[in-house]
């Protein structure tokens, strides 16, 4: 931590770079999440009756796999200073796999309606916004992957900062979801 | 400097100066044509200086970006140049294609498409030409001795920017479409990769100009191409608001270029606190001058004067009019002439071995220089608004707004005059320093490949 302790006057978890992607991160989506907001406003029934052909059920058991896969990050800086992270790592890695495999299945049923990113607003931000959250994610799931593999339990102090790091990005890929989901799939104002 | 073949890299960069050069007298030109006197119309009209203009630029800062990687990848990877024969031959057919290409232009032969005019022919003799250069630079940096992420963020940016070039070469029949990937190079580049080659050359220059830790400044770095990606990739949608391109892209463009300019901030901050953090004072301070400046002219002029006018509600009034110019001027000073004239700053006394940085002649060139741009760019401001408020609010005739704004572009060449003297102090001081001498090889040694050591 010595560099970082150069670089910022509080100690972050993870380093101070990887806030740094948060906040540029967050902010993007930040903007996203207006202009949804403001586009809802403008055509509500067109959002509307676009909404129904989702099913919320699948958002649900997606949302619950990210949730999931938080905790399992959590437990991996938990059990890091005991060399014993690897295990947790791959699981949380993993928990990133089913949420693709889950919105592909979603994606498929979409496409079937003969949807495209031009048919209306919400199926565009649907199929935007959802799709640069999988971007999020599949690096969220290479980076865990790559540090499942190649875990050394015993240098826990050199690895320290970017399991955290890696933890805090999958926690964002998760709070994205979890304003993405109820905007898309379950309100209807 | 360390490695006797850092020297080609001096070839190159007196070829910017004379491209430079060649690049202000086409904006004399067309400056003087808008006041009302397109006196060398019969001979140059105003397309073909205007193609001639832009192309230009885009070699002189090219053939810098090369100088400054055959200067810095030699030092970052530890060894003597892959191939020096092979960097001597491509610069001379890189001069060949260039001076092809602008006495082309003059003949009519050219392709239409803005910023991408050259024929298609000589399009392959580039592509041959940057392969070869991407080629010596890669072998250099493998067989090195040590990767750095500052020769790796360079390599990066510069390969990229070489394969960035084929979208532009696809043939299409429908003029959407072609100008839907033209786009990708000329956004691609300027508001992408460059600005990964821009943020390495930056970070080469604050690591031996500050003496702070490589680490620390590397580190900052990669939080500038993190952002760079984050923006400039989908915000490449502000060109595609009204070409013909789903509308889509009016949300995307929009959001995503919106926040382009944090990339540019990132680097000016970049600059300053390292400048200000550094606790060596390194004798040569008008490089610091053109690296910090570099930092906060591109935040003015790529960022804050991008944004102005990059939401589609105020673009759908300001596309392609002299507003452009405006943020166009500034944009490419700011961001990545003046990076080139930074690299050129350090690298003359290190490869000559004479030391004339504490003169008063490259002082008034950075100075006279930026406010004769500056003057320019409010020029330019004034001329844009009121185009914009006469032909597009108040719906006058393009032509007679033309002649309305005609005075403001006596402001222009007078700004523009002060500026074209600011770049002769630069290259008077060029031509002072001569040639490199072997005698500089090691003979300067920075104190951080001596602690290296």
């Amino acid at each position: 931590m010595s560099s970082t302790a150069q670089t910022s006057h509080v100690e972050l978890p993870g380093g101070g770079v990887i806030w740094v992607v948060l906040a540029s991160e967050l902010l993007t989506f930040g903007l996203f999440f207006l202009a949804y907001a403001a586009a809802y406003g403008a055509e509500p029934e067109v959002f509307q009756s676009a909404q129904a052909n989702l099913h919320a059920g699948w958002g649900t058991i997606n949302t619950a796999v990210l949730l999931t896969g938080s905790w399992l990050a959590a437990r991996a800086v938990q059990a890091h200073p005991a060399g014993k992270a690897r295990p947790w790592l791959a699981a949380a890695a993993l928990s990133g796999v089913a949420f693709t495999g889950i919105k592909l299945f979603e994606y498929v049923h979409v496409f079937e309606l003969g949807i495209t990113l031009s048919t209306n607003t919400f199926w565009f931000s649907y199929l935007f916004l959802t799709a640069i959250h999988l971007l999020h994610l599949f690096v969220g799931v290479g980076v865990l992957g790559w540090l499942a593999a190649t875990y050394d339990r015993t240098q826990t102090d050199d690895w320290a900062d970017t399991i955290e790091a890696a933890a805090v990005y999958w926690h964002m890929v998760d709070l994205i979801w979890i304003v993405l989901f109820p905007a898309l799939y379950l309100v209807h104002p | 400097m360390k490695f006797r073949t850092q020297r080609i890299s001096w070839l190159f960069f007196a070829t910017c100066m004379l491209l430079l050069c060649l690049q202000i007298v086409y904006g004399f030109i067309m400056g003087f044509a808008h006041m009302g006197y397109d006196v060398l119309h019969d001979y140059i009209p105003f397309n073909t200086a205007r193609a001639t203009h832009t192309n230009v630029l885009v070699v002189w800062l090219l053939c810098g970006f090369m100088g400054a990687a055959y200067y810095i990848v030699p030092e970052e990877s530890g060894r003597e140049l892959w191939s020096p024969k092979l960097a001597v031959v491509q610069w001379a057919s890189l001069l060949l294609v260039a001076v092809t290409a602008v006495i082309g232009f003059h003949f009519n032969w050219w392709e239409g498409r803005k910023f991408l005019e050259i024929p298609r022919p000589l399009d392959y003799l580039v592509v041959i030409n940057v392969l070869s250069f991407v080629l010596n630079i890669g072998m250099t940096t493998f067989t090195g001795k040590r990767y750095t992420t500052t020769g790796m963020v360079l390599l990066v940016g510069l390969v990229s920017a070489a394969l960035l070039y084929l979208p532009g070469m696809i043939w299409f029949d429908s003029q959407v479409m072609d100008s839907y990937f033209r786009w990708w190079v000329v956004h691609l580049w300027v508001e992408g990769v460059w600005e990964l080659i821009m943020g390495a050359i930056m970070s080469y220059l604050l690591i031996k100009l500050t003496g702070v830790d490589r680490e620390v400044i590397e580190k900052w770095l990669y939080i500038i191409v993190g952002l760079t990606f984050v923006s400039g990739i989908l915000g490449t949608g502000h060109h595609y608001y009204w070409i013909g391109a789903p509308e889509y892209w009016l949300i995307v463009g929009g959001v995503f270029s919106a926040l382009e300019p944090l990339a540019f901030l990132g680097m000016a901050l970049y600059g300053v606190t390292m400048a200000r953090r550094g606790g060596r004072k390194h004798p040569n301070k008008i490089a610091m001058y053109w690296t910090v400046g570099c930092g906060i002219m591109s935040f003015v002029g790529a960022g804050f004067l991008g944004f102005a006018h990059t939401l589609p509600s105020v673009n759908i009034y300001t596309h392609g009019t002299l507003v452009t110019a405006m943020h166009g001027h500034l944009a490419f000073w700011g961001a990545y002439a003046m990076i080139v004239l930074a690299i050129i700053s350090y690298a003359m006394p290190q490869m000559t071995g004479r030391k004339f940085f504490d003169t008063w002649v490259p002082e008034w060139a950075f100075w006279i220089s930026n406010i004769g741009m500056l003057s320019m760019t409010c020029a330019f401001a004034v001329a844009g608004v009121t185009q914009v408020y006469l032909e597009r609010r108040v719906g006058m005739d393009f032509l007679e707004v033309q002649a309305a704004v005609a005075v403001h572009f006596t402001a222009l060449v007078l700004a523009a005059s002060l500026f074209t003297l600011g770049i002769l102090l630069f290259i008077y001081d060029f031509i002072r320093y001569g040639f490199p001498s072997d005698e500089a090889v090691e003979g300067a040694a920075e104190p951080e490949a001596a602690a290296a050591k």
